[in-house]
């Protein structure tokens, strides 16, 4: 093994390799922060640049590319609330609320040196683990996806008010109704598109997302323009003190793990993996840290960025290994690879180490450099909120409008995309959450996809539930995590009643 | 008793009739003569999300709330006083930027909307405001032209290339 990270090492350090590192954490930083351009627009637009190069050059630059678009994505969650990509969506729960605080540049260094932090970790269980996980990865069944589908959607509570888990699981039932929209792909059978062509597709994500987000938060900074005064505080406190880097580390461990476990399994990816480590956090968190969720939280917004960046790393595992692409970058990936003739899968570790080690390394040095290069910037890129707001709200919506818009160049999209916005308004009004609709709309059609599968298998028979103990497992972390709000008010009211009793017998 | 309409029972109300209409329609989902006797089918999952849609609706509805006398019209007093006015003009002008932009085609059109959204929330520097709006969209159109996307330049301007 460390003969190998020998040879990724005299791969990856040469002066233009580090470059073309350095150039691709740039490109994909700012490609990632146009919403709409995500990871997945960035490699592709990057692949035909790399075809000049040699292969562990090529993989050098995207895997560079890779990670500065997502950091990229995670810098408009926060600045602007508009997550890009799916994976950034949970950032922006505590992201968003500390650029509004006027901690815009100390919520950047926290999500670069938490997305540092979740690569790193996962790279070094990337090189210790990678062939046991696949292994693992594989026994994993529609079954236990499904399980894990619900156990995702059961962690809504973690983004609700106290006694509010109610309004969640509504929001959550919302997005699965919006899920539904469009064409079923396994019975090509239209559903909801009420004879609308430009529903038959159905809904797509970056629209919800900046629908119930971004332009949802530009109509709220037009309704209560004294809140988005808040806007143009100044943002030098960039640093983290000993007590906050205390406070965020062992977030970041167990998030890490989470994610590259997640990400580890195909089709799971950064996305769950995110919601996941959020809603853990959440879950373990002290009643104090807990009611600063959703409000600014440092550990809220570490605990995503570690996991996500983690899970990237983690769906290298399957790809690497078993020629499985485990998420849509990586499926680019695959294509690029075998594009320079290289076929992933058990034997490449065999047959060209210097390629399956120089991945490896340049993913690390691709997070390093990232730190590094984002760092110095941060000052710059958080000064985007002292823009005054009568700019700034327009330019929130127009780079809104054209990011769905430049997906599917449909302006129905932007007529959809505005009267959910409208919808997502009122909602918002009356105190409902709007993270639960994106998680179930996310997670809504992979968890038909499992269930379907699961129950064809099963002959109509609910037992494939709880036939396998990973399926078992996951069911009953579900269950706690379903009653975990009803039996937290009976343990209150138990208390309140035990106490009550005491301070009756002692009168 | 008095049941107060809460924010959460007027929205609970109105996803029941959702939840109605969407199980409604999942009914309605037009089936293959084999998806008919399958075990999941296309209509399954709607049926499933529905149904746990006006439970949950119900739950909401039924279950007390914290709200007071006092809170419940105090909750709707709250709605007066935000600014509905340029809010719902900057509605209008996103409607209206979607329905013009292939017509005007997207750098008249997206600098149009820049420069008018800024006038509804209250800008008068008109010199900056139209720099600001033409330079950002040119320099957007520009680096969307340098990535490979193709953009329209609007039916209008196609017409009188035209003629």
């Amino acid at each position: 093994m460390f003969e190998g990270i020998l040879v990724g090492l005299a791969t990856v350090l040469t002066i233009q390799n580090l470059l073309l590192v350095f150039a691709g954490c740039l490109a994909g930083t700012l490609i990632g922060m146009l919403p709409g351009l995500g990871p997945i627009s960035a490699i592709a637009l990057m692949i035909p640049i790399t075809y000049a190069l040699d292969p562990a050059s090529g993989m050098i630059l995207l895997a560079g590319v890779y990670y500065g678009a997502i950091f990229g994505g995670s810098t408009s969650s926060i600045l602007i609330n508009a997550p890009g990509v799916a994976g950034t969506v949970a950032t922006a729960f505590d992201g968003y609320p500390m650029a509004r605080q006027g901690k815009a540049g100390k919520a950047l260094t926290i999500a670069a040196y938490a997305s540092f932090a979740g690569g790193t970790l996962a790279a070094i269980f990337l090189v210790l683990l990678a062939p046991y996980l696949a292994e693992l990865s594989l026994g994993f069944r529609s079954a236990d996806y499904f399980m894990l589908m619900v156990l995702g959607l059961s962690l809504v509570s973690a983004f609700a008010a106290e006694g509010e888990h109610l309004k969640a699981l509504l929001m959550t039932i919302l997005g699965l109704m919006l899920a539904t929209v469009g064409t079923d792909l396994t019975a090509g059978v239209q559903r909801f598109t009420f004879g609308r062509m430009d529903l038959i597709d159905g809904i797509s994500f970056l629209l919800l997302a900046m629908g119930t987000f971004a332009l949802a938060e530009a109509f709220m900074m037009v309704l209560k323009p004294s809140q988005s005064a808040n806007n143009s505080l100044p943002t030098t406190d960039l640093g983290l003190d000993r007590q906050e880097i205390r406070e965020i580390a062992p977030v970041v461990g167990r998030s890490s793990v989470l994610g590259f476990l997640v990400g580890v399994l195909p089709g799971a990816g950064a996305t769950i993996a995110s919601f996941l480590a959020y809603g853990m956090e959440r879950g373990i968190a002290s009643t104090a840290d807990k009611a600063q969720f959703g409000k600014g939280s440092l550990k809220g917004l570490a605990a995503p960025e570690s996991a996500n960046n983690a899970a990237c790393t983690g769906s290298f595992v399957p790809l690497l290994t078993l020629g499985i692409p485990g998420s849509g970058t990586t499926a680019i990936l695959l294509g690029a690879l075998i594009a320079y003739g290289i076929q992933p899968g058990p034997r490449l570790y065999i047959d060209q180490p210097e390629i399956f080690w120089s991945v490896i390394v340049s993913m690390y040095f691709g997070n390093m450099i990232l730190l590094f290069l984002n760092l110095p910037l941060i000052p710059y890129i958080a000064k985007l909120l002292t823009i005054p707001r009568t700019f700034l709200i327009p330019l929130i919506g127009f780079f809104s409008l054209t990011g769905v818009y430049l997906v599917s160049f449909n302006p129905f999209d932007l007529q959809l995309m505005l009267y959910i916005a409208v919808c997502a308004v009122i909602l918002r009004l009356m105190t409902f959450p709007m993270a639960p609709v994106l998680l179930g709309f996310i997670l809504g059609g992979m968890l038909e996809d499992n269930l379907r599968r699961a129950i064809t298998l099963s002959d109509g028979n609910a037992s494939f539930l709880w036939e396998r103990p990973t399926t078992l497992c996951l069911l009953v972390l579900t269950v706690i995590a379903l009653m975990s709000p009803l039996l937290r008010m009976l343990m209150k009211s138990a208390l309140k009643g035990f106490k009550d009793k005491q301070n009756a017998s002692r009168l | 008793m008095t049941v107060y309409i809460t924010y959460s029972r007027a929205i609970g109300v109105l996803f029941l009739c959702i939840s109605c209409f969407y199980l409604y329609f999942g009914h309605q989902i037009q089936l293959d003569f084999w998806s008919e006797g399958e075990v999941f089918n296309a209509r399954s999952m709607p049926y499933l999300i529905g149904v746990s849609g006006i439970l949950v609706a119900i739950g909401l509805i039924f279950t007390p709330t914290k709200a007071s006398a006092t809170d419940a019209p105090h909750e709707w007093q709250e709605l007066k006083q935000l600014n509905w006015i340029p809010t719902i003009a900057f509605a209008l002008i996103i409607g209206l930027y979607g329905l013009s932009l292939e017509y005007l085609g997207f750098i008249v059109c997206s600098s149009l909307f820049l420069f008018c959204s800024s006038a509804i929330l209250g800008e008068r520097r008109w010199l900056i405001m139209a720099v600001l709006s033409i330079g950002v969209v040119s320099a957007f159109a520009l680096l969307i032209n340098w990535l490979g996307i193709y953009l329209a330049p609007g039916d209008l301007w196609m017409g009188w290339l035209d003629v």
